[in-house]
């Protein structure tokens, strides 16, 4: 718990210096999104699907100096707007197939899990503490459908900020009754840290659950997560 | 460190590497196993237990802790922990880790397992309650580990056994037919000259083998080309072509080193002549005289196997001589006689109309002039030659110096000798031509009678003719060794060197008893030699080796004396097991006067060393002679001219020469 609390102030701190050269984030776009994503994106799958990556690149580098509010509202709603909702099964092959951002924006199409990761890694990237975002499953009431959103805690036991990408409108928790939280996890930490570091130098993704398979994909594409 | 040592330490370094590495490998594949197997079971645990508590009414905190009970008393696990957002402990589970069943704390301190604590967050709603904290347990994973480990050694040392005793096996295997091809340049290093006739099937030792085996027969080429052409030289020196016997110069030689050396000789002279020889040739025509000659040398020979010590010779045309050692005048009349009927129903039979006469005399003495000594039996010949028919006389000498004894007489004397064991050893020093030091002694046999002193040339003929050589033999040897009992145990050993007679040689019994006699003085018999005329090779060499074979366990060596006096073809030295070669008086006596008999010497000691035997002169009276026979590189000598045989054995081992 010391450790956690340590690494909490720590980015905290980093987060404060970060706003004072705010100038520095800019050129880090390059290590949030690689350029030459771009380019791949445009032979692996066509040329929209490059000007997708190359927006999503431009949003990044265009928020990284709002503030947090500003930045959980942009993010929201670039990847509600931009990328067609579609059932794994139908958009994949396969049932819960967590895909990239990468993939999702190259698709153009993902769903519920797909809007979560994309947005919790460019969040992670533009400065928000992951420490204070969590991945929640949760059950659409009124769909009667299992459902995964992002959760913002502004602090560590106040009422979380819902990313949903049903409604394009940040709303607290409290404030959305058509959801039901099952379980929520942290998708940062020393254990995860240490499977991911393990599952790139085993180069076999697949004996991994599926979030750290994620991360070994993000990290063969040049990102880290 | 021998070539199959280093083989085996490299090929067990090899598997003992390879185990070891193997080893390392399997711990850490194993520690990282466990410790990703350990991790996940934490975080699947924290996430399961998180997932439960988060069911549950918040206020149930009794309930919240029997969740986090239930799963820490599984075991499984070190530290579970449930702490509010704010950090603050709410409920905390933990253990040391178990102090027996797991590994040992060394084992536990090399292979550290990091185990990271898993992280859980329990919810109220939407809302977070707090984190739970589980840690496992590394017991089990250590007490597993070691058990693998363990086994692995076990494993191990089976392996590393298995695999040591098979390479040395294996090596033994292949390297036989080297240690073989070292034997064999071994055996060469050592004068011995083997061909092998395994020949190793790997191509290398092959070509090593086969270029060995070339080299023993080139050497054994040479050695027999060396001898051979002694052998030539010798016998065109000394020996008579048509007969086979000694020429005039050959006879002359040993009967002159005879009769003048400074020592007793007893025996009968003897001249024969064919007086119509001449006639016979042209008549009968030279082949026909050839054959006769030859006739008559081969049936004097075979004569000679009963008196062995004897020389037969031709002097030239039709004149024979012939010296038979004896003991006194009654047995020098016998020996005349035996001749002379010899030679009237073989070869010179009344059928060939030759006539043939014979003059003799009866040479007893310290010291005799050849020249005198001819011509005493030159008179007695004349005096036979007065009668047209063969005859033989006996020169007739005045005044008697010596007693005479019957043959009746000379057996009781042997006899009483024997059983007495009256013999007096005598000894004689040998010194070495490098450092002139003592290199060994010769021991000489006289017999006591009466008040009188008999030398060997005066009984010997006796013994040889009452068949008593062997019981002489064994008494001699013995008395040896008794004299042998005061000498310093300290002091350098030197080899008495013992006569044998061939007559003892050839008596099986005789084998029996010396072998016998041997045991009884294991000490003693380390440090004597055993030597056999050469010309007893013409008949014993078969026994002699078996003789050989027999005394080298005792540590006895085997010597041959007179060489040069025999008809014999050098090859017998590297068939017996020898250790020296004693080269006769009569090729050392004048040699510096003599440039074939220096040569002859020469030869000899390039031989034998070439087979790594001692060469010794005996006989030496001269000092010209001495200086000549010592820049001949023999290796030993001995005779008059440094002393006469001491009486004492003592005085024999503490003599040093005069510088």
């Amino acid at each position: 718990m010391k450790l956690k609390r340590l690494t909490t102030a720590l980015s905290e701190k980093l987060f404060w210096s970060s706003l004072l050269i705010s100038a520095t984030l800019v050129a880090d776009v390059n290590q949030w999104v690689p350029e030459d994503l771009v380019a791949r994106a445009e032979k692996e799958y066509d040329y929209s699907a490059g000007r997708r990556i190359e927006d999503w690149r431009r949003m990044m580098e265009r928020v990284a100096n709002y503030p947090e509010d500003r930045k959980l509202e942009e993010v929201n709603y670039f990847f509600n707007k931009r990328v067609p909702f579609y059932n794994d099964d139908k958009h994949w092959g396969k049932i819960d197939y967590w895909a990239t951002p990468y993939e999702a924006l190259g698709t153009n199409g993902g769903d519920c899990e797909d809007y979560v990761i994309a947005k919790y890694y460019t969040l992670s990237k533009i400065g928000v503490d992951v420490s204070k975002l969590r991945i929640t499953y949760v059950k659409a009431v009124r769909l009667n459908q299992a459902h995964m959103v992002l959760t913002y805690f502004p602090t560590p036991d106040a009422i979380p900020l819902v990313l949903d990408n049903l409604i394009n409108q940040i709303r607290p928790a409290s404030k959305r009754p058509d959801l039901d939280p099952v379980y929520s996890f942290n998708a940062n930490g020393m254990w995860l840290d240490k499977m991911k570091g393990q599952g790139i130098l085993l180069g076999d993704p697949n004996k991994l659950d599926l979030w750290t398979d994620l991360r070994v994909r993000m990290n063969n594409l040049g990102m880290d997560l | 460190m021998t070539l199959r040592q280093q083989f085996s330490l490299l090929a067990s370094l090899l598997v003992v590497v390879l185990l070891a590495g193997n080893l390392v490998v399997t711990v850490i594949n194993g520690r990282d196993y466990f410790e990703q197997q350990l991790n996940g079971r934490a975080y699947d645990a924290a996430t399961s237990l998180a997932l439960s508590m988060s069911q549950i009414d918040a206020d149930d905190s009794v309930q919240q802790t029997r969740l986090m009970d239930v799963l820490f008393d599984r075991g499984f696990f070190e530290d579970i922990t449930f702490a509010r957002t704010d950090g603050e402990t709410l409920h905390r589970r933990a253990r040391e880790a178990f102090s027996s069943g797991g590994a040992p704390e060394w084992f536990q301190k090399l292979v550290p397992l990091e185990l990271i604590p898993a992280e859980a967050d329990v919810t109220r709603g939407w809302q977070r309650l707090g984190t739970v904290t589980v840690i496992s347990h590394a017991d089990f994973a250590y007490r597993d580990l070691w058990g693998m480990i363990s086994a692995e050694m076990i494993w191990f040392a089976w392996v590393l056994l298995i695999a040591l005793v098979a390479l040395q096996l294996l090596l033994r295997l292949l390297f036989r037919s080297l240690v073989r091809v070292e034997q064999q340049a071994l055996a060469i290093s050592e004068r011995d000259l083997q061909v092998q006739e395994n020949i190793p099937r790997a191509r290398e030792l092959r070509r090593v083998v086969e270029a060995m085996n070339k080299m023993v027969r080139k050497l054994q080429a040479i050695f027999a080309e060396q001898a051979e052409m002694t052998e030539r030289l010798r016998e065109e020196s000394y020996l008579d072509a048509p007969t086979g016997l000694l020429n005039r110069r050959g006879f002359d030689q040993q009967f002159g080193h005879i009769l003048s050396r400074d020592d007793e000789h007893s025996g009968v002279l003897v001249i024969m002549q064919i007086q119509n020889f001449a006639e016979f040739n042209l008549n009968a025509g030279r082949q026909a005289g050839d054959d006769l000659l030859a006739l008559l040398g081969k049936s004097l020979e075979q004569w000679r196997t009963d008196y062995p010590h004897s020389l037969l010779g031709r002097r030239a045309g039709a004149d024979f001589s012939l010296f038979v050692p004896c003991a006194d005048r009654t047995q020098a009349d016998d020996i005349v006689q035996q001749a002379f009927s010899l030679m009237s129903v073989s070869a010179l039979s009344q059928r060939n109309e030759l006539c043939f006469h014979m003059g003799a005399v009866f040479l007893q003495g310290d010291q005799d002039d050849p020249v005198d000594a001819f011509s005493r039996a030159d008179a007695a010949l004349r005096q036979a030659q007065r009668q047209p028919t063969a005859k033989y006389q006996l020169y007739q000498r005045s005044d008697s110096e010596f007693d005479e004894w019957t043959a009746g007489e000379w057996r009781t004397l042997l006899n009483t000798v024997l059983e007495e064991q009256s013999i007096q050893l005598q000894y004689l020093p040998v010194i070495s031509n490098h450092d002139q030091k003592l290199l060994q002694v010769e021991v000489f046999s006289r017999v006591s009678w009466q008040g009188q002193t008999l030398s060997a040339a005066r009984f010997w003929p006796m013994i040889e003719q009452h068949r008593l050589a062997a019981r002489f033999d064994l008494v001699v040897i013995e008395k040896v060794f008794n004299s042998m009992g005061g000498l310093d145990k300290n002091a350098e050993p030197v080899r008495f060197c013992v006569n044998l007679s061939p007559a003892s040689v050839l008596d099986e019994s005789f084998h029996q008893s010396l072998a016998e006699l041997l045991a009884r003085y294991p000490e003693q018999a380390r440090c004597i030699a055993l030597e056999v005329p050469e010309f007893a090779l013409y008949s014993a060499e078969h026994a002699i080796a078996r003789l050989a074979l027999k005394l080298q366990p005792f540590g006895v060596d085997v010597g041959i004396d007179q060489v040069g006096t025999g008809t014999m073809a050098f090859a017998y030295l590297q068939r017996l097991p020898l250790a020296y070669v004693r080269i006769d008086g009569s090729f050392n006596r004048g040699v510096h006067l003599a440039q074939d008999h220096k040569f002859y010497i020469q030869s000899m000691v390039q031989i034998a060393h070439n087979l790594d035997l001692l060469v010794l002169a005996e006989g030496l009276e001269e000092a010209p002679d001495v200086n000549a026979v010592r820049q001949t590189g023999v290796d030993g000598l001995g005779g008059y001219y440094f002393t006469r045989p001491l009486d004492s054995l003592e005085d024999a081992v503490n003599w040093r020469p005069a510088v």
